[in-house]
């Protein structure tokens, strides 16, 4: 939960939030097709954030979540082959 | 409002709300010399010296960072910014008041239409008038700044209600343009819709360019009243 003034903090600091909204629209912009780039961000930035996987490959999926009629519905669009980082 | 007045005002706002921007992307180490240098190209428009310069090299620099990104980064928040960047700097350029004057014009219309387009999209769509639309951006999208803000989906009232203000607000905006006080007052609630975003879903860079496009439009309805 946040407080009053961490709301206001993220009224002119907010680089994480930013990010993730970035990753939002990189993963949009992979199933768009805008495949080697975004995937190449996805990972930069997963690796980034994740600095305690020591792993040295890396795989990632996208679940996208959308309402069909009265029912929330996962579905995995996009599953990454397993990749340098 | 005057024209010069409302250049200047532009520049100011513009300048803080690309610093705010660019010092969101220093935390990226691979990012802090484009964002660094874009932060000095900011000073220029800040403090009024050699305000051509500063923009002729914030225009050169948000090519780069559109190349860098492949696209925008922050999706309308950055289209927005590129769109006062390029206006204010043919204003600059421009060869007469004529030109300057429909180069600032012109970013007043998009300022309108972007609150008009966006409402009337969200008219005619059902979920966006039955409030599910909204419901389920609290209910399951990425956007929710925390968890405890995801039970405001169960508020149909609430929210039907939040939906409508919303949509009467962004398809009658064009309607402020009639008088002075009703654009200031339209301004005053595009400001706190802009800051309810940032609040709820994180969306703060929106706030502050946003807000850099408003004294274009207060100088335009000056112009047309004047010219009536």
């Amino acid at each position: 939960m946040l407080t009053a003034q961490g709301y206001l903090r993220r009224l002119v600091w907010n680089p994480r939030w930013n990010e993730g909204l970035y990753l939002v629209s990189l993963s949009e912009r992979l199933l768009d097709g805008q495949l080697s780039f975004s995937r190449a961000e996805i990972l930069r930035i997963v690796a980034k954030e994740h600095p305690e996987i020591a792993a040295e490959r890396l795989q990632f999926r996208l679940v996208f979540v959308a309402r069909d009629g009265e029912r929330i519905v996962e579905e995995v669009l996009y599953v990454s082959e397993c990749m340098e980082l | 409002m005057s024209f010069d007045i409302a250049l200047r005002a532009t520049e100011v706002l513009l300048a803080l709300a690309f610093l705010q921007q660019s010092a969101e992307h220093l935390v990226d180490r691979a990012d802090r010399p484009l964002f660094g240098l874009r932060m000095l190209a900011c000073l220029p428009l800040l403090f009024g010296v050699a305000v051509l310069p500063g923009l002729l090299c914030l225009v050169a620099l948000n090519l780069l960072q559109l190349q860098r990104f492949q696209g925008p980064y922050n999706g309308g928040s950055d289209r927005m910014s590129s769109l006062i960047l390029w206006c204010l700097t043919a204003a600059h350029l421009a060869p007469s008041p004529f030109w300057a004057e429909l180069a600032m014009g012109y970013l007043a219309v998009q300022l309108t239409l972007s609150y008009f387009i966006s409402g009337q999209v969200k008219l005619t769509n059902p979920d966006w008038r039955s409030g599910r639309a909204l419901a389920d951006v609290f209910a399951f999208s990425a956007y929710p700044v925390a968890e405890n803000l995801r039970a405001l989906a169960l508020r149909e009232g609430l929210l039907r209600g939040a939906s409508w203000a919303v949509i009467l607000f962004e398809v009658l905006f064009p309607l402020a343009l009639l008088t002075q006080v009703s654009l200031l007052a339209a301004l005053a609630l595009g400001a706190a819709f802009h800051a309810a975003n940032a609040c709820f879903f994180g969306l703060n860079r929106f706030l502050w360019i946003w807000l850099a496009a408003y004294p274009s439009l207060i100088w335009l309805q000056t112009r047309i009243v004047a010219a009536l």
